[in-house]
């Protein structure tokens, strides 16, 4: 019994001392976002960072500013740093988070919100875009899989939380078609700006231009 | 005539009017084959009955390709970038280096493509099958052939998602599409598969009318169209009155095809809309024409007549340096040259050493591509800092071996033996055809570069320049032959054999 005692004690006493390092996030030192900083190496970044075991929050901005055709394009951590507070998706007076740093699914949601300009429910409205709201609404959606807003992502899982986004500006864009409304986010004076055509928009009369793959529409062609 | 086959009128001028754009695109050629394959001569259709003759000729051969090979024989496909948007590239292996996609590229299998944000590909895979690779996606096509009856493709989905339409053109279907996780199987209508990292592989219908609305623009992008009566256009835009009847009416129908689609069809409601559909029709037509215009370009380009293809038109073409009348004399040349490893005092008294042209020509292409044969390394001189140069001395025995370059030699020399009479080549055909020998020596060897294969014929006739014939000759630098390429017109020197000694050499001191 009173080994038992000393056991729990052991245990007890190396997890408070483990406990320093569990509260700690990932980080990468070289991640896919300072390889390929630029906006012409993007097609490089996405299959650098499909490899990579966690997102950084540098990864992060530097996709979903792609995502969003930010202009001029931000290539270091602190242009996009400002550009994310431009956008609203790091408030003035908040710090941002460590680059190198696995990022939050919550960080991650509250740009998404900005970027779909999504309007949410009761707690959403009440508490304003914040991590835990945010999450939760785009879980909802069917955005992002059921997870919380302190978890990681792995390069490949953030690369499709973008594809399920650039679907959901998609959808946005022909639910204002069909309204003969302007698109949401597009009305907000946020989110992204208007995409080149895409299949979905394509109609027999009126087919893609051939000059599309040019630069100035959708990312810069190298 | 009545408007309805006004329409006909119209839609079928348009379309083998088009054969003349597509003729003069690069590399518009989604078949590669090593068959032996029907093909019609490039020429620009004048009349009405040229125009009309010549359609049915392109759907004689249309039916010709969607027919099953012979047991045992493949015929390598390649697929034709239709559309783009956004920021897209691919490369042709894995290991080399990504290409921004441009319209009307063409991929070979092995083929990797990636799409970036908003960004989506449309493509031609082969005969049958229409792929949309969406934004966010790396694809690749491992495998694109026809063999047998059998028309077998593949599309790997690594990430992101691939609309798939395969169509029925008599043949049977082996389209998959494999993703990570599994593989799927396509056997003749559409879907889309989706794989990423949140959802694993995801199944859905494909996006049947924007694919179709993208080949339409394409295929119709490259009609030129019929202005009125017999006045022609060549113009690529396409015509909003051409397009109409085009659409509404469709070109006539290729009936082979068309019927193996209503046998296709699995009830009748489908039987009548690939009866009736003008996609599929003009899709069909398109197609033909397409497949043509490449037939026209890989023979032109590759295989036709040597004169007048890049790096050898400047030299041996209709305005080259070599005049028609002495083409023989130059043909003459050529086979003693590779004949003789060394030559009697007559052709040349102050060196004898032959098998000249071998040496400069392999000189300029080991310079220009780095090409060498494996017996002639020995001769590589120089360092990594001054450059490395290849120098084969004349008189240097040919290479042999069942090679490219020593077969090549070896073909000109056969060719020259069984020609010669004792008398100098008087005929042009007798230098095409060594000339074609050098061709297939360069396509082969750099199958696929054209900038590699030009260079090859460019050193082939930079030697010939050198050694047997050029526009420097005394009096006044008058196209001739060189003093040793006369000299190889009579290597006998007059007599039945060859003789040692001099006096038979007429610009000799």
């Amino acid at each position: 019994m009173r080994s038992d005692h000393r056991l729990l004690l052991l245990v007890m006493a190396a997890t408070l001392m483990g406990g320093c390092t569990l509260g700690q996030r990932t980080t990468v030192d070289a991640p896919a976002s300072v390889q390929f900083p630029a906006d012409g190496d993007s097609l490089d970044f996405w299959d650098a960072l499909e490899t990579q075991s966690v997102t950084t929050n540098d990864d992060a901005l530097h996709g979903l500013l792609l995502l969003v055709h930010q202009q001029p394009p931000a290539n270091n951590w602190e242009e996009r740093v400002a550009a994310a507070r431009s956008r609203g998706w790091i408030q003035s007076d908040q710090e941002p988070p460590a680059p190198f740093e696995s990022a939050q699914i919550g960080f991650v949601a509250v740009c998404l919100c900005h970027v779909l300009d999504v309007q949410g429910g009761l707690s959403l409205r009440l508490w304003g875009r914040i991590p835990r709201y945010c999450t939760r609404e785009l879980v909802h959606m069917g955005v992002i899989p059921g997870i919380t807003e302190h978890e990681a992502l792995t390069g490949a899982e953030f690369i499709a939380l973008l594809g399920a986004a650039e679907q959901r500006q998609l959808i946005d864009r022909a639910w204002a078609a069909q309204t003969k409304e302007p698109p949401a986010a597009a009305s907000s004076g946020e989110g992204p700006a208007p995409a080149p055509d895409t299949p979905a928009s394509d109609s027999p009369s009126e087919p893609p231009a051939d000059n599309e793959s040019t630069a100035g529409e959708g990312e810069a062609t190298s | 005539m009545t408007m309805h086959h006004a329409r006909h009128t119209v839609a079928a001028l348009s379309i083998a009017l088009t054969l003349g754009g597509l003729a003069g695109a690069d590399e518009n050629a989604p078949i590669e084959t090593a068959t032996t394959q029907q093909s019609l001569q490039p020429v620009v259709p004048l009349t009405r009955q040229a125009v009309q003759d010549r359609l049915a000729a392109l759907k004689k051969i249309a039916i010709e390709a969607a027919k099953a090979l012979p047991e045992g024989e493949t015929k390598v496909l390649r697929a034709i970038i239709m559309e783009l948007a956004g920021k897209v590239q691919w490369r042709q292996e894995s290991t080399g280096k990504w290409k921004s996609a441009a319209k009307d590229d063409i991929l070979k299998p092995g083929a990797m493509i990636r799409t970036g944000l908003h960004s989506w590909m449309m493509l031609r895979i082969g005969i049958n099958a229409n792929v949309l690779v969406d934004s966010g996606s790396r694809v690749s096509l491992p495998q694109i052939v026809h063999a047998g009856k059998t028309l077998k493709t593949t599309v790997q989905v690594q990430r992101g998602r691939a609309d798939v339409e395969v169509g029925h053109v008599g043949l049977t279907n082996d389209f998959s599409v494999l993703t990570p996780s599994g593989a799927l199987a396509v056997r003749g209508t559409g879907l889309a598969v989706s794989h990423n990292a949140l959802q694993g592989t995801q199944v859905f219908g494909s996006r049947t009318n924007a694919m179709n609305a993208i080949a339409m623009k394409y295929y119709g992008s490259k009609i030129a169209h019929l202005m009125s009566g017999e006045a022609m256009s060549t113009q690529r835009a396409p015509d909003p009155a051409a397009a109409e009847a085009f659409e509404t009416a469709g070109p006539a129908p290729l009936n082979a095809n068309e019927a193996q689609d209503q046998q296709d069809a699995p009830d009748q409601t489908s039987q009548a809309v690939s009866n009736t559909n003008p996609v599929n029709q003009a899709v069909r037509e398109l197609l033909a024409e397409q497949q043509e215009a490449i037939n026209e370009e890989i023979l032109e380009e590759e295989f036709g007549d040597p004169f007048i293809q890049d790096g050898f038109a400047w030299y041996f073409g209709p305005n080259g340096v070599v005049l028609p009348e002495h083409m023989g004399a130059v043909a003459t040349g050529l086979y003693w040259d590779m004949k003789l490893q060394f030559v009697p005092s007559h052709v040349d008294p102050y060196n004898p050493d032959g098998h000249r042209i071998a040496s400069v020509f392999e000189h300029d292409l080991f310079a220009s591509t780095g090409f060498v044969d494996p017996e002639r390394e020995q001769f590589i001189h120089g360092s990594e800092e001054q450059g490395w140069y290849l120098d084969v001395p004349w008189g240097t025995e040919l290479p042999t071996g069942d090679r490219p370059l020593p077969e090549t030699y070896q073909a000109i020399l056969e060719y020259g033996d069984a020609q010669w009479s004792g008398q100098p080549f008087t005929s042009a055909d007798d230098l095409r055809t060594m000339l074609t020998f050098v061709n297939e020596f360069c396509v082969t060897t750099f199958d696929g570069d054209g900038n590699k294969i030009e260079v090859c014929r460019q050193a082939f006739s930079n030697a010939m320049n050198a050694l047997i014939y050029n526009d420097m000759q005394p009096p006044g630098h008058h196209p001739g032959l060189t003093p040793y390429g006369q000299g190889l017109q009579d290597p006998y020197g007059g007599q039945g054999g060859f003789v040692s000694g001099d006096g038979d050499c007429p610009w000799c001191p």
